[in-house]
Order: C-alpha cells, then structure tokens, then sequence
C-alpha cells in the first residue's frame, strides 16, 4: 500500500528531471530502509523497479549503482546467490570503487561480492575536485582502483606531451593515491592549460591480458604576481657609433684647409694692401692646420672611438644588470606560483 | 706709464684663448709671440719685428669667459736709421659662448708703443665674431676670429678707421695643458692729416701653453 502511494506519488510528480530524479532518491531510500529492517521481500521489488527498463524517472549513476548494491545485497541474504553476484557485477562495471562496508554487511555477502570483483575487470579514478596547489608543498592527488590485480600506468598527458606518474601493480578493490606536485617531468612548474590523468590497467588475473582505462580531465591555471619585462635590446639608435665616421675625418682635412685658406685670408683681406705682410707667419700657419688636419685624418680614420665604445658597453652592462634584477624578482614571484586546478568536462572511468 | 707698459705686448691679438666649452674654472697660460709692426707715416713703409712673451689668466662663469692679459715685446727695427721700439700692452678679455663651435669675443686694452725718442698710447676696444670647430676627437679645435676694432686711439690722433682684426689658428688640448698657435692681424688706417694718411699693422704668430687649474 505504501508503495502504491510512493508509486501514484510518481504518477502525480511533474515532468521536471529534478523531481523525476527525487522520486528515484525517494524510492531507493526507502528500499534502502526497508533492507536495514530486513523486510527484504518488499525491498527488492523497488529495487527492481528502479533499476528496471520501465523506469522512466531520471537516475544517476551513483543511484543506479547502489541500487544494484542493495539489490545483490538483498539477494544475497535471500540466498541467491547467483543473481546477487550478478547484481554486484553490475555495480563493479559502472563503479570499480563499489565497495560493501564489513561493519553493515555479512561476510556471505561480502563474500559473493568479492567473487563478483573477480569476474569483472575495470579500473577507475575518482572524480577530481577544485584545489589549490602550491609546488612547494602542497600534493594533488588521485586515487585510482582497480577491481583485480592489475597493471597499471598513470599518465599526465597535455598538449602531446606525456608524463609518466605512476607504474606498478594494483590489488584489486584497494584504493592507491597517487601524488602529483604540480611539476613537470624536467621539474618544471606545470604551464596553464587542459590536462588529462590517463590510468591504463592490464589484468594479471583474467586470460588474455585484458585491459582497462580512465581518465580525469582538469584545467591548470598558473596563479602568480605579474611578472616585470625585461629591457629590450639596445638598439643601434641608442648606441653611439663606435668608430669614427669617415665623413668626420674628411671633415678634419676640410678644417686643416679651411684653417691654411684663413691664414691667407687674414694675410691677403685683412692686411693692410699698401703695408704688405709677412708671408712666413700665415705660410706657419697654414702649415700648422694641414698638419693638424692630416694627422687626425690618418689617426682616427676607421680607428674605434674608446670612449663610445666603452660607453656602449656601460650601457650594455647596465642593461643586462637590469635585467639580471628583473630576472630574478621574476623567479621569486614564480616561485610564489600556485595551480588553480578545476575539473574539467569529460571525466569518467 | 709708458714704462710700466714697456714689458707688455700685442695681447689682444691673442685675446681670448681660453676654451669656451671646457669644463674648467680658471686658466693660466703664457706665450711667445713673434710680432711684426709696419708702419706707414708718410715716410714709406717702416717696419719692426721681434719676439715677445706674454702672460693671461681666465676664469669660466657658465658660457662667458673673462680674463686678463699682458705682454710685452722688443721690436727690432729693419733699418739701421730707425730706432728699435718697445711695445707693451694689458688687457681684458671676455669670450660668449653661443653655439657649441661659435661665438664672440672682445675686450679693451692699452697699448704703449716707445722708442728712445718718442712714446705713443693706444687705447683699443673690439668685438668680433669665433669660430671654434672642433676636429674628431674634439682635442683640437680650427679658430677663426674677424673683427672690428670701434675703439682705436693714438695719442695725437683721430681714430683710426676702419680698424679690424682677424686671426686663424689650432688649439689642442693633452689633459689640463692646452697649446695653441694663432695668427692675427690687426690694421689701422687713420684719417689723413696734413695731407698724410697714416697705416699701421701688427700681426703676430703666437705660440701658447695654458694650464688649467681645477
């Protein structure tokens, strides 16, 4: 009677996925309490009826798996043996972690559930949740199982790349966390991006090396203080020139002439006509300034120019000094990076 | 006066030497100079030489430059009927950096040119425009210097006119010590009295060494 109205209470619920969804909540708790007072005969018909074809409210996985649980629990304690461990089967392939709990259930049960264990092979990683990581000290983890003994290789893959974080064995139905500190195979900090922990397992029970996979996705978003640029290379515009030009050296010639043309100048315009001059003092003169100008053409022609070029490399040692700081300020920010991690869509054994 | 001047020499031709974009305060130099005067009195071409040494300071205040002057000369005559002559002369200067190869100089001075027989002063202001470009390697620096002369007097004389200067030389500079040769004119053309018009000319090519004091 009571399931009647359980089940008109169904017939009477809207359409909405949330309340078809509550009504399977609602009818596998009450299956569920009715196993606990072991009035298993009027459990297992809802159990049944929840996991039968005809079901038409909405129902997850987790549901779908414990009822699968209580239904070869049930079973089990009914003594059919049989059709709980194929119950149990059922639980183990949608959920490799499905576990009977030795404090609530019989060692019979356990027992038939053990044997349901070794007929089914599957390997899973339980669904990531959003963390915080810092390199330094914290550890993200991933917990992997496997239903028998199996072989198994974890793998952090992005991007085409690889990298390996566990191989080894598994027993079966025991739980192994695998530790991953955010760092990548050469030690480097894990860049932003989607990543992928593949576990592939390889039975070592059943014949023929039957093999299994899971995988986690998750989204790494590096966390760090903005990080300073570094100073651009010293363009040609900021250098002075390190050699002479050789229109500067030209121009000395041009000088050392314009100095000899002044001398006849100042002898031939500025003197006095009529008084004359000497001609030994301009003629000196003129020579001096040739001189002057000959000698730096031939001195400083295509010779470095010391004090640009000591000039630029000042700078240059500036620069990469500068650099050096920003350099390091940025490695200690980096070194203050933590990983946001978040699950990602597509997670499932 | 005179006598006192007698010691001293054509420092205004070499007025301002000193370095008008240096970094230095004040300058002490000394120079020997080789100076020519000709003269033209209505007599012919008269002509003096003789070699002569000179001493100036000069201090920087920013771009102008200011300085003080002395220098005096022996001047052989060319003829034996002429009587050799004493040439002295002080002086300021100043030098005004305008542009960083350019800019003016002047300054006013006094002049006493002697003989066992006779004495003449000059009293002599000029102004002119510099032209200081430096070679590569700005150690040496091409001077050019042209002027006019609007102050030119002797004693017993109206002033002379036109008066110009003009002067050429090198400078280079080997730490604090700056050594320079400079070539320079200057012509005095006075109005004709009793029917004679009297030219005078003194160039002189001068040989400095100054020092700087930090």
């Amino acid at each position: 009677m009571r399931r009647l109205g359980i089940l008109l209470l169904l017939c009477g619920a809207g359409p909405t996925a949330a309340r078809a969804q509550d009504s399977t909540s609602v009818i596998l708790q009450q299956a569920r309490d009715l196993y606990e007072r072991l009035e298993l005969e009027r459990a297992v018909p809802l159990l049944r009826q929840i996991l039968s074809s005809g079901w038409t409210s909405d129902i997850t996985t987790r549901q779908r798996v414990d009822a699968n649980l209580y239904l070869g629990a049930a079973l089990s304690l009914l003594g059919s043996q049989d059709s709980a461990r194929v119950h149990f089967q059922a639980a183990l392939e949608r959920d490799p972690f499905s576990d009977l709990d030795p404090s609530r259930f019989t060692p019979a049960q356990i027992q038939v559930f053990q044997e349901a264990r070794r007929t089914v092979f599957a390997v899973a990683v339980r669904p990531l949740v959003p963390l915080t990581l810092d390199p330094k000290s914290g550890r993200m983890t991933f917990t992997i199982v496997a239903t028998q003994e199996t072989a198994v290789l974890c793998e952090l893959r992005s991007g085409g790349a690889a990298f390996t974080l566990f191989a080894g064995d598994l027993q079966g139905g025991m739980l192994r966390e695998i530790d991953w500190n955010g760092l990548l195979a050469g030690g480097q900090l894990a860049p932003a991006g989607r990543y992928t922990f593949v576990v592939v397992g390889e039975s070592r029970v059943l014949a023929g090396g039957r093999r299994d996979s899971a995988v986690a996705f998750f989204d790494v978003q590096q966390d760090a203080p903005a990080l300073e640029d570094t100073l651009a290379e010293l363009s040609a515009r900021e250098m002075l020139p390190e050699r002479y030009p050789r229109s500067a050296t030209t121009g000395d010639v041009l000088k050392g002439i314009g100095v000899a043309a002044g001398a006849f100048f100042v002898a031939g315009v500025v003197s006095n006509e009529k008084l004359g001059h000497n001609a030994a003092m301009p003629a000196a003169t003129a020579a001096v300034g040739l001189s002057v100008g000959v000698a730096s053409f031939l001195s400083k022609r295509g010779r470095d120019l010391p004090a640009n070029v000591a000039a630029n490399a000042r700078r240059r040692s500036e620069r990469d000094a500068t650099n050096a700081q920003i350099r390091r300020r940025n490695a200690e920010r980096i070194a203050q990076t933590v990983l946001r991690i978040t699950p990602a869509a597509g997670v499932g054994p | 006066m005179s006598r006192a001047l007698f010691s001293a020499g054509l420092a205004l031709l070499l007025l301002p030497f000193g370095r008008a974009a240096g970094q230095e305060r004040w300058t002490a130099a000394t120079r020997l100079t080789f100076t020519e005067h000709r003269v033209d009195a209505g007599f012919g071409t008269e002509r003096f030489s003789g070699l002569g040494l000179g001493v100036d300071g000069s201090r920087r205040f920013g771009r102008l430059t200011v300085g003080i002057a002395a220098q005096g000369t022996h001047l052989a005559a060319r003829r034996s009927s002429e009587l050799d002559r004493r040439l002295g002369e002080v002086g300021a200067t100043f030098n005004l950096t305008v542009g960083p190869w350019w800019g003016f100089y002047g300054g006013l001075s006094a002049r006493s040119v002697a003989s066992d027989a006779a004495r003449q002063h000059w009293l002599l202001g000029r102004v002119g425009i510099e032209a200081r470009p430096s070679f590569t390697g700005v150690h040496a620096h091409a001077i050019g210097r042209l002027g006019l002369m609007p102050i030119a007097t002797l004693t017993g004389l109206s002033s002379a006119s036109p008066a110009v200067d003009g002067a050429v030389g090198v400078d280079y500079a080997v730490g604090d010590v700056r050594l320079a040769v400079l070539y320079g004119v200057e012509r005095f053309t006075f109005p004709a009295l009793n029917g004679i018009r009297r030219s005078e000319q003194f160039s002189a090519l001068s040989l400095r060494a100054a020092v700087v004091l930090r």
